[in-house]
């Protein structure tokens, strides 16, 4: 199920997955990498809105978030809230991709 | 590679699990301990997860309170999308609500359920039309047939749709079709970023046409929408196919069809995404899981009759999707 902000990190977790893809591992390798990386951001992008809302607007995000994660309203209300979420959110998943290429290529 | 290393390939190979899905690695590739890898980022993710509880108590609370688990959030039920009361009577949405208008005030609360309902109506209009048109047994459809239904559906759906355009016609347009997987949409794509039937699976290759996108940085809702509705058609049995095949690969890349359900008259507009599928299957078409359960299909065996027509629409002005669908809300303090 898609979650309303996975068109701010397509592009990162598609750049980490052609990067893991040249190392020739099996697909159920890479799809376990991927759910790991999945988790990752997932947890790290929550923080960071949590981190930018107050906390009455934090109970109406959550609410709204565990019904139906994929809805796009979500963004506009936190867009109020936060007016430069968007780009916060791409510069944080941004950065865990550098944080786990560095990974890789030291392994 | 050595023989013996073929030999153990190919006891490997019988194992149900790793059928198909097996990568020699070879001295070419670059090196990759892959249970270090995974080992040092299960670490990394457990180091985040437990900042997340530390710094977001509340957020942690409210997720065990739901019995979320954020980590299998990607797999949510179904039920999400038809909305459903939080304890407390918080404010809910559906993916279709206007957001803005749900802002509560703080002690306010508001109960929002969200339906999704077929207009009926057409469908059984269309289906009375075209129940007289075909034939009793399946079989390819003729001249008078394909008038008739051709007439039925432009007067009742106000679609163009022909059984040949351009000069062009499908080796059948009535037949059976089954359920296929989700396909590729660019590089790196992943079945969790597929909007719904994610349980259906990606195909391990690319569709006919390739990607959907160039990239992920390319890939726009356009894309989205054509992968959610595609189906499979036998583009290899085309009349002509073997000569004329450079150009009727290019005609009928994400070329839009009309689907009809002949025995509910439910009806959807696709575009073709994929060839197959293979003729020792007994069937003439496939179509995505969002197809299949669009006009019927989606349960069970996942296969049925349907009608396939070319729709006639040179300004891409019909959208992609299911036809005639209204969608309303309603409140309830």
């Amino acid at each position: 199920m898609r979650i309303f902000y996975d068109h701010l990190i397509e592009v990162h977790i598609g750049d980490l997955i052609v990067e893991i893809e040249r190392f020739k591992i099996t697909n159920e390798e890479r799809d376990q990498l991927i759910s790991i990386l999945d988790n990752i951001i997932h947890y790290r992008v929550l923080d960071l809105i949590l981190s930018e809302l107050e906390r009455e607007d934090q109970e109406l995000f959550l609410a709204n978030f565990i019904v139906a994660p994929y809805n796009k309203g979500i963004l506009r209300f936190l867009e109020k809230k936060s007016p430069e979420i968007e780009e916060k959110i791409d510069n944080e998943v941004r950065t865990i991709k550098n944080e786990i290429l560095f990974e890789i290529l030291l392994s | 590679m050595g023989f013996r290393s073929l030999g153990l390939l190919r006891n490997l190979s019988k194992r149900k699990n790793i059928q198909n899905s097996f990568v020699i690695r070879d001295s070419n590739s670059p090196s990759f301990d892959f249970e270090k890898i995974k080992i040092k980022l299960s670490k990394k993710r457990d180091k985040t997860i437990s900042k997340f509880e530390e710094t977001q108590k509340r957020a942690g609370v409210w997720f065990k309170k739901n019995d979320i688990d954020l980590a299998k959030i990607r797999e949510t039920s179904q039920k999400a999308l038809t909305g459903t009361l939080v304890a407390g009577g918080l404010l809910l949405s559906s993916g279709t609500a206007n957001f803005d208008r749900l802002l509560p005030k703080p002690k306010e609360r508001f109960l929002l359920l969200a339906s999704r309902d077929i207009f009926k109506d057409i469908e059984s209009i269309l289906l009375s039309r075209i129940s007289n048109l075909l034939p009793e047994t399946l079989r390819s459809l003729n001249d008078k047939e394909e008038a008739g239904l051709e007439k039925a559906v432009y007067e009742i759906l106000g679609i163009k749709a022909k059984f040949e355009l351009d000069g062009n016609r499908l080796n059948v347009n009535y037949g059976i079709i089954g359920g296929e997987q989700h396909l590729q949409r660019y590089p790196g794509d992943y079945i969790g970023f597929h909007d719904e039937f994610t349980e259906s699976g990606m195909a391990p290759n690319l569709g006919a046409f390739g990607y959907f996108a160039n990239s992920a940085s390319e890939f726009s809702s356009k894309d989205s929408i054509k992968e959610k509705y595609y189906i499979a058609t036998q583009t290899f049995l085309i009349p002509d196919w073997e000569r004329r095949w450079l150009v009727l690969r290019d005609w009928l890349k994400f070329r839009k069809v009309l689907v009809i359900n002949p025995n509910t008259g439910q009806s959807v507009v696709a575009v073709i995404g994929d060839s197959g599928p293979a003729t020792w299957t007994g069937k003439q078409f496939g179509g995505s899981p969002e197809i299949m359960h669009i006009i019927g299909y989606g349960e069970g065996s996942r296969r049925g009759e349907v009608i396939i027509m070319f729709i006639d629409d040179p300004e891409d002005k019909i959208p992609l999707g299911p036809i005639q669908r209204i969608e309303h809300t309603s409140f309830k303090v």
